[in-house]
């Protein structure tokens, strides 16, 4: 049983984070910790003294500790002591960002609407040199003369609808990435060293700087919005790593044109 | 599982010993509303909040303390636990005065104190340099310092 309490069931959360190794939890309890000093409930435990940096063995304190950051806990002691559930979470940042939802979506989707206005939101800081690498970064086959001036939300979607889980798997590493960068000062830790950390490092400068620039904004949705926005982000990454592995695919072992021949057939189709 | 504000409230005053009168300066009202309240009235929305804010602190001071962190409001840890240990101290004292046959010890003005310390903390949190607690939570700031009048 956790010292802080969790909320049960909370399907959305608490099945795949108990899948992660700690590598992957360390952005995670990184936000949680580093963003809440002497006020982190989840450092003040024993499980955290005891296990960290094995984040893995105290896992369900990390998720307790989410789901207390959504909800206003002053209220919820007098209800039993426990946050909200990751859907309620997102379903909030979802609305603080101003993103369309429809009641009942799945939660993959909402967390790939939030990454697609994350990124977007960033694409107005960024200069044409900068949208066009990220571009080519998802998109290799997209040439510089299809940078659209808008951002390219329908090429995008096109390409993560034929690209499948890899574009959506490498468009949450970017976001996700980026805003550990800004926020933590490091990337995503559990990629380092592999094939598709050299891929994202060519192009993080770009979205890099995009985000960072987004800090202020997440400052002025409140307090709590620093760490939840990084959370649901890097939560959305992981949950996409997972439907990659459960599907057979090794996204360590991912090159930057994975996924790129099936894309093409329908993006000519689209855009030509 | 939720448990009524109305027993909620008749259950500290029981279980401390506070006269309607002392819980009632703790949330800011007349022994009179104290009274109503336990018979199930529904409190002004200007009390839901001290109220919520008081029992959370009787109730699980680090708990509030917490809380308050991911809202943004830096507090003190070292002052925030003398207060909570006069909170915690009261509870347990009931607890460990029953195990050994002692009468139940009059814990309320300690009780009544630990929660004052404990709101001033939080309201001198807002006189402190916090660009984000001053502009998040300014109504709070206000809630509290005017339950510290």
């Amino acid at each position: 049983m956790s010292e802080i309490k969790l909320r049960e069931p909370d399907t959305d959360l608490i099945s795949l984070l108990r899948k992660c190794n700690s590598e992957e939890l360390d952005n995670l309890v990184g936000y949680l910790t580093q963003k809440g000093g002497v006020s982190s409930q989840l450092k003040s435990t024993k499980a955290y003294r005891r296990w960290h940096p094995d984040h893995s063995k105290y896992v369900d304190e990390i998720i307790a500790e989410i789901q207390k950051y959504g909800g206003n806990t002053i209220f919820n002691i007098v209800r039993g002591g426990v946050g909200v559930t990751y859907r309620d979470i997102v379903l909030k940042v979802a609305s603080r960002l101003k993103v369309k939802t429809v009641k009942g979506d799945p939660i993959d989707r909402i967390e790939q609407q939030i990454l697609m206005k994350v990124l977007e939101k960033s694409w107005e800081k960024m200069t044409d040199t900068e949208k066009k690498t990220l571009i080519e970064g998802i998109m290799p086959e997209t040439g510089a003369d299809d940078l659209p001036k808008e951002f390219p939300t329908a090429l995008l979607q096109t390409g993560i609808i034929a690209g499948g889980g890899i574009v959506s798997y490498k468009l949450s590493l970017i976001v996700a990435g980026a805003v550990a960068r800004a926020s933590l000062e490091r990337g995503i830790t559990f990629i380092a060293g592999t094939s598709v950390a050299r891929w994202s490092a060519a192009f993080a400068g770009a979205v890099g700087l995009g985000i960072a620039a987004l800090w202020t904004l997440f400052d002025v949705l409140g307090p709590a919005y620093r760490v939840l926005i990084p959370c649901v982000l890097h939560i959305a990454m992981l949950r996409q790593l997972y439907a990659l592995k459960a599907s057979g695919v090794d996204p360590q072992k991912m090159t930057a044109d994975a996924g790129q021949s099936a894309r093409r057939g329908i993006l000519f189709r689209k855009f030509s | 599982m939720e448990i009524a504000l109305s027993e909620e409230i008749a259950a500290i005053r029981a279980r401390y010993g506070l006269s309607l009168a002392q819980f009632g300066s703790l949330v800011g009202a007349p022994a009179t509303s104290v009274k109503r309240w336990e018979a199930g009235v529904d409190p002004r929305e200007q009390f839901f909040f001290q109220l919520y804010l008081v029992v959370g602190l009787i109730k699980n001071p680090d708990e509030v303390f917490y809380d308050l962190g991911r809202q943004g409001i830096p507090l003190d840890k070292a002052q925030w636990d003398v207060f909570a240990a006069l909170v915690k101290g009261a509870d347990r004292s009931i607890d460990v005065s029953a195990q050994i046959g002692l009468d139940s010890p009059e814990v309320g003005q300690a009780l009544v104190t630990g929660i004052r310390g404990l709101l001033t903390l939080i309201a001198g949190s807002f006189a402190a340099k916090n660009a984000l607690g001053e502009k998040v939570s300014a109504s709070l700031a206000t809630r509290i310092a005017t339950l510290l009048k």
